[in-house]
């Protein structure tokens, strides 16, 4: 039943792309595709059940949150890189409408939300003229934002953590049993060199290798190899998630 | 000119607008360039455009040329120039004011179409490589859309009323816990005030709510 429910969701969602050269395209807005039935089943979905986003949903969204919000992270992160701070933009999310009687569905609300604070909601007046299709759209379309917004933050993987606690362990103990095998006799020496060990590779895996190897990954996903496809954009969040 | 951006966050601002109709606004900077550049007074009193908005428009050209002279004067910009700076900071105080002295002060801004044979695109292009720059190009285009929209209105309006096309309401949830709510007179007469009061109320709630969805991500990438 759940996942009849998220397939009928996750269909309606589109997000329309740009070309900008030869063979790159940015995400531009996202788009909710709706008509009469699909409204009608969205509202039954809203009270009784969560919608989840699918793994290509939700690494075309976490790609477009990513590609336009990159200036905001560099100003706030000190990353540079002049090439990815052209042409972002803040993000827009609309819904499309397909009237019973019309051919072409129509763009009837659009949230175009600014990192900056501006938030601009803008509706479409033909709507204010059924007020009760209105509070219907108004209230599916704030839904799916938030529910799309909620699900899209990174969450780190602990097997991450794992890895490099057993990094740490297994580095610990190769230094403290050459530093006894040398020093055999001194103990002090080999508790603190065994906790200096441990002390520098947590600084030196965290503050330098972790955050380049993070710098390194969203630079590829907006920009280099990883950008591309949606198989190398999953992989690469994966990643992303592992380092963060 | 690296600032921290949240910390530089003092409000969140919603707004609601009835739209005839919802267009995919292309963000082009030369033609956002060339329009504003290309405002003065002169031109303004001979365009069509309502006299109650030419300041507005006239006041997008201060804007820019004040963008462009503060970059001019930062060390830490690309546009750095260090022979003008004194020159230049002199006529900051000047350009940060909203009276008419400004007009007097020769623009530094390169021209969008090189009219001179010492004059080339390079200047123009080198302006569009600094995202300070072109942010506040996006942030003027903005308004400038906005007060076109607004000067359609004012010359189609048959009835006072019509709020399509301008933003009718707006609330500034500031970080010092004020809430100002701004709304256009024109929504008083209406038949349907309190459906679009209504309306207004749900876009900002879920307005905050959205913005704080986009932080969280934010933060969740770079707060560890």
């Amino acid at each position: 039943m759940n996942a009849a429910i998220n397939r009928v969701l996750n269909s309606c969602i589109q997000i329309k792309e740009a070309k900008i050269s030869r063979n790159a395209k940015v995400p531009q807005q996202i788009y909710f595709y709706l008509d009469s039935a699909l409204l009608g089943q969205i509202e039954q979905i809203r009270q009784n059940s969560q919608f989840t986003l699918d793994p290509a949903n939700l690494a075309n969204l976490r790609y477009y949150l990513l590609f336009n919000s990159l200036e905001q992270i560099d100003s706030m992160h000190h990353w540079r890189s002049d090439s990815w701070l052209i042409g972002r933009s803040p993000l827009v999310f609309s819904t499309n409408y397909r009237f019973g009687d019309r051919q072409q569905p129509l763009t009837v609300f659009r949230s175009i939300i600014d990192l900056e604070g501006k938030i601009s909601q803008q509706i479409q007046q033909e709507l204010l003229q059924n007020p009760q299709l209105l509070a219907r759209l108004s209230q599916v379309h704030y839904w799916l934002i938030l529910a799309i917004l909620t699900q899209l933050p990174f969450k780190s993987i602990n097997q991450g953590s794992r890895l490099i606690f057993c990094y740490h362990g297994i580095a610990t103990i190769i230094i403290c049993l050459a530093v006894r095998y040398f020093f055999a006799t001194n103990y002090l020496l080999w508790i603190v060199s065994g906790l200096s060990v441990f002390w520098l590779l947590n600084i030196s895996l965290r503050k330098v290798i972790v955050k380049q190897l993070k710098v390194l990954i969203i630079y590829h996903l907006t920009d280099g190899f990883l950008a591309n496809s949606l198989r190398k954009r999953q992989i690469g969040l994966k990643i992303l998630c592992l380092v963060i | 000119m690296n600032y921290n951006l949240l910390e530089n966050i003092t409000a969140v601002e919603i707004s609601t607008v009835i739209v005839k109709e919802i267009v995919d606004e292309m963000f082009i900077p030369w033609e956002v360039y060339q329009a504003i550049y290309y405002l003065s007074r002169s031109d303004l009193e001979q365009s069509t455009i309502g006299w109650s908005l030419r300041n507005r428009y006239l006041q997008l050209r201060r804007q820019l040329e004040l963008a462009y002279c503060l970059l001019l004067v930062d060390p830490n910009s690309q546009l750095y120039n260090r022979t003008q700076t004194a020159e230049i900071k002199r006529d900051l105080s000047i350009l940060s004011q909203k009276n008419a002295a400004w007009e007097t002060i020769p623009t530094r801004l390169p021209a969008p179409i090189p009219s001179g044979r010492d004059q080339t695109m390079s200047s123009v292009n080198r302006l569009f490589k600094d995202h300070q720059f072109i942010n506040v190009l996006q942030q003027l285009n903005q308004r400038k859309v906005a007060l076109d929209r607004r000067d359609r209105i004012l010359r189609d309006s048959v009835h006072q009323n019509n709020i399509t096309d301008t933003t009718y309401a707006q609330t500034s949830l500031q970080l010092n816990g004020k809430i100002i709510n701004r709304y256009s007179q024109a929504i008083l007469g209406r038949s349907d005030r309190d459906l679009l009061l209504q309306l207004h109320e749900q876009s900002t709630t879920t307005g905050e709510q959205q913005w704080r969805g986009l932080v969280q991500f934010l933060l969740s990438l770079i707060a560890k």
